[in-house]
């Protein structure tokens, strides 16, 4: 599986690269392709671009909030998580999104 | 990445506050601000204790075992700085495992922070709460001295 | 609205906390000198007891001291939580009040509140010259909150302790007849085995403090109880059966046993969250039995009882007591071997089922 995503919490501080590292990490394990890009504080880190995104079998939104520079994803199917829950299991929201991406298919 | 930046810019022994008395969220976040003002880095305590308490009414900063991660963006703030905090009594936190919280690091930004290096540190080291290692070490970390050089040596593989 | 109970519940719980270790210590001084008695023949320590047995009698008045203390500790902390040191004295004045006109554990935490919220609205809206600051928390911020105390204490004396009485006297009648103490152990087992520690299993403890305070001594009796079943059961299913479980929780087995032991139920939660689906209706289940054994065969308190294992010296029917933490823990440790295999860990992440997730 080949995932983008991007995290994003209100202060920008702390948040988003944890939720970031964290789905990254499960992602690894996992044998999958994660990159998280990070809207936060200090701006945008770990940019993904819009051929990664166009590769990518979901975009996963690892926030309640809008997120900058939406347009690259458009057409992808998009993911919405709750950013607490990618940081306490990212393992088990990788599969279950996975998993419902496939079912779609 | 680390080049002209040092952790001590952001965190040393006088900002490791052990043994903190306290009852409440509200006691934590009082006596951080204070210490920020003491050690210079922000002018206003009270609104410092503000940026705190609203962040947290936003959504729980509560982690997992026993942590938290309090932070504020804010006018206040003249650096960027974190402070570690162990109280003795765990605190009722919302957290996401349910458990209470005895270990805490505030994290304090300026208001306006685009590019500012030293937020590396801070993000770091909430990565670095995702280790169990990192957390199992700092909650034994008998002292201020002990905590720092542990917290530097953290971030330090973090940010390479 | 919401916050405000989160926040209340937590002051709450703040005074309850600094409350209990006294009453836990004041209730062995009481429950020493009476087990010595009860193994030298006598029934009652009276004043008129001679010799060593008077000696015993006036011990256990220490005790008594103690426990007559509870309401004015509680409403102190309660009143400390919300307003720290100046919120004190108010507090620790109201519940003196509460105990002496009989408003009990329910006018110590509403005088309490009061006393509490009155010094923190005094420091947010009087503002004094700097060089009268040091007058602020030595005289009138004790003298605004006391009164405003003294001046609740006295208008609701007669309601509050009419309710507090009615409350007591039902709870009284409820606890005489055998069948509703059964009912009464298998509700508060279920509540305390349902959650670990959660909301409902602090919703039930709360209460039968509370009860405990106004001298109701039994329903605690089913808590302290049930709060040992989860973790012996997964401590008698992981010794017994160690093929049964994971490295890790077999690990965890042994601090069970202690938990089991001075009565912490969240000892069972890492053992629970492997299927919770169906190890919850398990602890339910075999905290509500326990109890209710404990209850069948006659185990009631006439003095404040301790928690754990050896709380069973400040029961009557001590057996009983004992008797229903074994079958409880027999029970979960049987069916929860029988249904789940414990040697897959889920401690570490959420179940796929319980993530929400939303296409854009």
């Amino acid at each position: 599986m080949k995932v983008v995503g991007v995290s994003k919490c209100p202060a920008g501080l702390a948040h988003t690269p944890m939720a970031a590292k964290a789905l990254m990490k499960a992602g690894d394990k996992l044998g999958w392709d994660v990159k998280i890009e990070q809207q936060g504080a200090t701006g945008i880190i770990n940019k993904v671009t819009r051929e990664e995104a166009e590769a990518a079998d979901f975009v996963l939104y690892a926030t309640d909030q809008m997120i900058d520079e939406e347009e690259r994803f458009e057409g992808k199917k998009k993911i919405r998580v709750n950013i607490n829950t990618c940081i306490k299991a990212p393992e088990a929201v990788l599969k279950k999104c996975g998993s419902a991406v496939e079912a779609q298919n | 990445m680390m080049e002209g930046i040092d952790i001590s810019d952001v965190f040393d022994e006088s900002h490791v506050l052990l043994d903190l008395d306290a009852k409440t969220q509200d006691d934590v976040f009082h006596a951080v601000a204070e210490a920020a003002v003491r050690n210079g880095i922000a002018d206003d305590a009270n609104a410092l204790y503000e940026g705190f308490l609203q962040r947290e009414q936003e959504v729980t900063t509560g982690l997992m075992d026993g942590y938290a991660i309090p932070h504020t963006k804010n006018e206040a703030a003249k650096r960027a700085a974190m402070f570690y905090v162990r109280v003795p009594n765990p605190l009722p936190w919302e957290t996401m495992d349910d458990s209470e919280v005895t270990n805490l690091f505030c994290l304090i930004a300026p208001a306006s922070c685009e590019g500012n290096p030293h937020l590396v540190m801070l993000s770091a080291l909430a990565t670095c709460l995702l280790e169990d290692d990192f957390k199992e070490a700092v909650a034994k970390a008998a002292s201020a001295e002990e905590l720092v050089s542990l917290v530097t040596e953290h971030i330090e593989k973090e940010v390479e | 609205m919401k916050k405000f109970l989160i926040e209340a519940r937590g002051h709450l719980m703040t005074g309850i906390g600094y409350m209990l270790p006294m009453i836990i210590g004041a209730s062995l001084v009481v429950a020493i000198p009476q087990l010595i008695a009860l193994a030298m023949g006598i029934q009652q320590l009276t004043p008129e007891l001679q010799g060593f047995p008077h000696f015993l009698y006036e011990f256990q008045q220490v005790g008594w001291g103690g426990i007559g203390l509870v309401n004015t500790v509680l409403g102190g902390f309660v009143a400390y939580s919300i307003a720290n040191k100046p919120g004190l004295a108010a507090g620790l004045i109201g519940g003196a009040a509460a105990t002496a006109t009989q408003a009990g554990f329910l006018g110590a935490v509403v005088y309490a509140f009061i006393g509490g919220y009155l010094v923190r609205w005094a420091m947010s809206v009087i503002h004094v010259p700097e060089q009268y600051q040091a007058v602020m928390p030595n005289v009138i911020l004790p003298l605004i909150a006391t009164v405003g105390v003294a001046l609740v204490a006295t208008l609701l004396a007669g309601p509050l302790s009419a309710i507090n009485l009615a409350i007591i006297d039902w709870l009284t009648t409820m606890c005489q007849s055998d069948t509703n103490r059964i009912i009464m152990a298998l509700v508060l087992g279920g509540m305390i085995g349902f959650d670990m520690g959660g909301p409902v299993n602090k919703a039930a403890w709360t209460a039968t403090n509370a009860m405990m305070l106004s001298g109701i001594y039994i329903p605690c009796v089913y808590t302290n109880l049930a709060i040992c079943i989860p973790p012996l059961g997964y401590a008698i299913a992981a010794t017994l059966r160690k093929d049964r479980f994971s490295e890790e929780l077999r690990g965890a087995a042994a601090g069970n046993w202690i938990m089991s032991f001075i009565g912490i139920t969240e000892g069972a939660i890492p053992f629970t969250l492997v299927k919770p689906l169906v190890l919850i209706p398990i602890n339910v289940i075999g905290s509500a039995l326990g109890a209710g054994v404990a209850a069948a065969f006659g185990t009631i308190a006439e003095i404040p009882p301790l928690g754990g294992w050896y709380g069973c010296v400040t029961m009557i029917n001590p057996l009983g007591y004992l008797l229903g933490i074994a079958i409880g823990g027999l029970f979960i440790a049987f069916f929860s071997t029988l249904l789940v295999d414990f040697t897959q860990d889920a401690t570490t992440d959420m179940d796929e089922d319980d993530i929400e997730i939303s296409f854009e």
